[in-house]
């Protein structure tokens, strides 16, 4: 009696799982339409650099690079060669920008890193760093994983969860009990992971200045300065809010000012 | 009810309390957890775009406030109002953040709900009279762009009339940065008709003529004295004069709220003609402010306006009042650019400015960093402090062969009225004194630089011990070691292959929405499993479940062993399945098991009557064969007829049970 009750559970497991399957590899394809147009600018944006001699030049390879990334494009070498490009053309603020936009799809890449240590080193304008958040050190994979890697992972954690649990439980397997137990965990701890830098992804409130100006301590140039120096090209701040043309933002270490946004990147 | 259940579903599942508690607890906090995870990404109500305006009908040079209001988005985006400057001035009046979240929790069932608000203040200015419509805004919120709907405004126009006069006069219209200049609001008011020489403000004292003037706060680009002290010695205690813009008073009662203050304006009279050519011997008020421009440009200064009623008449010794609108034109002020050529050693100081140098330390050694202090001190008329750039020292050759400059061009710090800049260097040789350095400062009054130096400052320096050309900062180093090192100057170059231009954006809610849809699919496979397995300790259920097979088994082997030549206990076999169906389908004992139990039995069930006495005369003829008491049964047959019988009855007494 038994043994044809198997056969059929193993069915029904068989298409469970193709059904879990079917559903992550449709989601990973909700993005992958993309046309031959994007490599064409990107190839385009690799001559126009190498051509470069100035650095009004260098800055049509970045302007390239840049059509690239509408209607929400995201790509990690993208920004890493923009952030070069703008480096080349003296642009630091706007280089260091892009290079922390490439930073959470290329955690790893050595070059990205270097580069970014090195348009830090030439802003003029470099302020110091906010110190990284205590969370790091628990969440300690956090820089070896890209964001879209952690939010796969995370959820074919809860999936192959879900998926041992349900095996143990027909089976009469305890021992999955632990299994399912440290995937969802380990599942849970990837997505606050993933949550914790969502805003550095998809809503970033990071800024650079891109040029000399000086901070104000409100909306227009009749303010006090809010700094006994004006602000240069590099130096990075979060944006607390924000008009049509001022940005308020707070600059590590040194406190908060309006600045125009002609002189913001973001 | 509930409770029923409950007991139920712990008798269901005690043959593994545990382990089945713990994976059900497992289960919901991964579906948990999966839920709230997706939460954060679903997606919130469309947004929405909302305008409204503090007016509908306004006079010709007042301005209305106009608020937007961006609805259920996270990250609102300020709104295009490139639409509405044509025909309005736009003063942006700052954004603030509405958004609110509410957590409920309703027997034990946690919901949230998030409201997101952003709204956009701006102050609309009209350029012209008439029917005008406040175009449509457009704000683009996640790639969509929202449009608001269009406003009506009725803008009245001032009247031509001589009973109130107001203009405003510039004392220069052209000036340099930091040169200073006084713009005078004059309001002329025609006298009253039964006094020539009364203040015709006096009988409007209840309710005084109110100016709006759109240079008394701060202008970006000219400086003024605080507006307090500007206009606190022309508060009027007797409430006689004009009240202007927003400027108000508290009356220190902790009850009233401020009221506008009436300010007592310079007065005068100047007669001029009136609209009929007749002199009018006018009352004249001024309100005049200082203002020096920080930069070049040109700046519109007005228009201003004066409404109220005045007193038009007299009519049975009454004074009758007209209510009215008069403006000014607005005066164009040109600052100018500091001229062309310009002195190399000009340093963007546009005034006064004193210089003064100072070095530390004095005493040093060939090679020894020192500081030099350049401080530039502002005079009282001399313009901003941030427009003056750090003196080049590399053009002063004496201090480029004697130095080496560490710091070019150094940041200045402004302090009060002085801007200090730090330069560090390194004496070369011994010897060397810092010599007088030389800025020039454009002076307004003159049009002419004028030039302003530092005093030498003697230095002792001393020859070093040894110096070697890589002790200076920024010279070459020298290849004297052999270790090779990494260069940090430079970036490594781009990434080329195209092939990993894929999109990397990624959707919480896809992902999430995958997993929840995972562990849906598991929370049912679990459900029916446990269904299943509850049912299959009711010992009636599983028996009636394998009635039918193990009847049918039974006739299987019945076959087997007539092949095998056992025609006897093949018929017994027979026997067995045929009971045995019933027994299982009734939850009975099947040993003991008569032909008149069975027929009690199938008569309290829907088996058709022609199936009920076949299968009673099918076991009695069995019996008879087995006992001997009747005629022999064929057992092929009787195998037969029972499959047959197995088929026809079983669905009855499923059924039945």
């Amino acid at each position: 009696m038994s043994s044809p009750q198997i056969t059929s559970n193993q069915g029904s497991m068989a298409a469970f799982l193709l059904t879990a399957l079917m559903t992550l590899v449709l989601a990973t394809q909700v993005h992958a339409a993309d046309g031959g147009t994007r490599e064409r600018a990107f190839v385009r944006a690799l001559e126009q650099f190498d051509a470069a001699k100035s650095q009004e030049e260098y800055r049509e390879s970045a302007r390239t690079l840049e059509a690239i990334l509408t209607d929400g494009f995201r790509n990690g070498a993208v920004y890493y060669n923009l952030g070069n490009a703008y480096y080349r053309a003296g642009d630091y603020g706007k280089a260091i920008l892009n290079y922390r936009k490439a930073k959470p799809y290329r955690p790893r890449d050595p070059y990205l890193a270097a580069n970014l240590q090195q348009a830090l080193a030439a802003a003029p304008g470099r302020l110091t760093e906010s110190p990284r958040p205590w969370w790091i050190h628990v969440l300690f994979w956090t820089d070896w994983l890209s964001f879209p890697a952690k939010v796969r992972l995370s959820m074919i954690g809860f999936s192959l969860a879900a998926v041992v649990a349900t095996t143990g439980f027909w089976f009469h397997l305890p021992r999955l009990q632990w299994l399912t137990i440290a995937l969802l965990v380990a599942a849970t701890a990837t997505s606050v992971d993933t949550v914790l830098c969502r805003a550095d992804v998809t809503d970033s409130r990071r800024a650079v200045i891109t040029g000399e100006t000086i901070a104000r301590k409100g909306i227009g140039n009749s303010y006090e300065p809010a700094f006994d120096q004006p602000l240069r090209d590099g130096a990075e701040f979060t944006v607390l809010s924000e008009t049509t043309d001022w940005t308020f933002g707070h600059f590590e270490s040194v406190g908060d000012g309006w600045v125009r946004n002609e002189f913001v990147a973001r | 009810m509930g409770m029923t259940a409950h007991r139920e579903t712990h008798r269901g599942n005690a043959t593994h309390p545990h382990r089945q508690g713990g994976w059900v607890g497992a289960w919901l906090l991964g579906f948990v957890a999966v839920c709230l995870f997706a939460a954060s990404a679903s997606a919130e109500d469309a947004p929405e775009i909302r305008v409204a305006a503090s007016a509908e009908e306004i006079f010709i040079g007042e301005a209305i406030d106009y608020q937007v209001e961006i609805r259920n988005s996270k990250n609102p985006m300020a709104p295009d109002l490139t639409a509405l400057k044509k025909l309005f001035d736009v003063v942006a009046q700052g954004d603030e953040s509405h958004n609110q979240s509410s957590t409920f929790i309703v027997n034990g069932r946690v919901s949230q709900q998030n409201i997101f608000s952003h709204v956009y203040l701006y102050r609309l200015t009209p350029k012209e009279s008439g029917s005008l419509m406040i175009p449509a805004v457009t704000a683009t919120i996640d790639g969509k762009t929202l449009t608001s709907r269009p406003l009506s405004l009725r803008v009245v126009p001032a009247e031509v009339q001589d009973l109130v006069l107001v203009e405003i006069e510039p004392s220069q219209t052209q000036v340099y940065p930091t040169q200073p200049f006084d713009l005078t609001l004059r309001v002329l008011v025609r006298p009253l008709p039964n006094s020539e020489d009364a203040n015709p403000l006096q009988p409007l004292r209840q309710q005084p003529p109110h100016l709006q003037v759109n240079w008394v706060d701060p202008i970006p680009g000219l400086s003024t004295d605080d507006k307090a002290h500007w206009l606190q010695p022309l508060l009027a205690r007797d409430g006689v004069g004009f009240t202007l813009n927003d400027v108000s008073t508290r009356s220190g009662s902790f009850f009233d709220g401020p009221k506008l203050a009436a300010l007592k304006l310079a007065h005068s009279r100047q007669t001029r003609d009136g609209l009929d050519g007749d002199p009018i011997r006018y009352h004249v008020y001024e309100l005049t402010r200082t203002m020096t421009p920080e930069k070049t440009g040109v700046y519109e200064l007005g228009p201003a306006t004066v409404k109220g009623a005045f007193v038009s008449g007299v009519e049975k010794d009454e004074l009758i009042g007209r209510r009215l609108v008069a403006i000014a034109p607005a005066v164009s002020i040109e600052v100018k650019e500091v001229p062309l050529p310009r002195p190399p050693t000009y340093c963007g100081g546009i005034g006064e400015y004193q210089i003064s140098a100072s070095a530390n330390p004095t005493k040093l050694r060939v090679g020894d960093p020192l500081t030099l202090t350049i401080e530039l001190e502002r005079g009282t008329k001399s313009g901003s402090l941030e427009l003056v750039s750090a003196p080049d020292l590399e053009s002063v050759p004496q201090l480029a062969a004697d130095f080496e400059l560490i710091d070019k061009n150094p940041t200045g710090r402004i302090e009060g009225s002085i801007k200090r800049f730090a330069y560090a260097m390194r004496p070369k040789r011994p010897g060397v004194s810092l010599p007088a350095l030389s800025v020039s400062t454009f002076d307004p009054g003159t049009a002419m630089f004028t030039e302003i130096n530092t005093s030498p400052i003697p230095l002792d320096v001393s020859e070093a011990s040894r110096i070697t050309s890589g002790d200076l900062i920024g010279s070459s180093p020298t290849s004297s070691t052999a270790d090779i090192k990494t260069r940090t100057e430079g970036i490594f170059q781009n990434i080329t292959d195209p092939s990993g231009l894929r999109d990397e954006r990624i959707s919480l809610a896809t992902w999430g929405g995958a997993a929840a849809i995972a562990w849906c699919l598991a929370g049912g496979l679990m459900l029916a499993v446990t269904i299943h397995r509850r049912r299959s300790s009711d010992s009636a259920w599983v028996r009636r479940q394998q009635g039918r097979r193990e009847a049918n088994r039974r006739l299987s082997l019945a076959r087997a062993t007539l092949s095998g030549g056992q025609s006897q206990e093949a018929l017994r076999e027979v026997r067995a399945a045929l009971i045995g169906l019933i027994a299982d389908m009734q939850n009975r004992v099947a040993d003991g098991l008569t032909t008149a139990d069975v027929a009690a039995a199938l008569d309290a069930t829907t088996v058709p009557v022609e199936s009920r006495d076949a299968l009673l005369k099918l076991l009695e003829s069995i019996e008879s064969a087995e006992y001997g008491g009747g005629s022999a049964a064929d057992p092929s047959q009787a195998i037969e007829s029972a499959q047959s019988l197995v088929a026809k009855i079983a669905p009855h007494l499923e059924r039945g049970a």
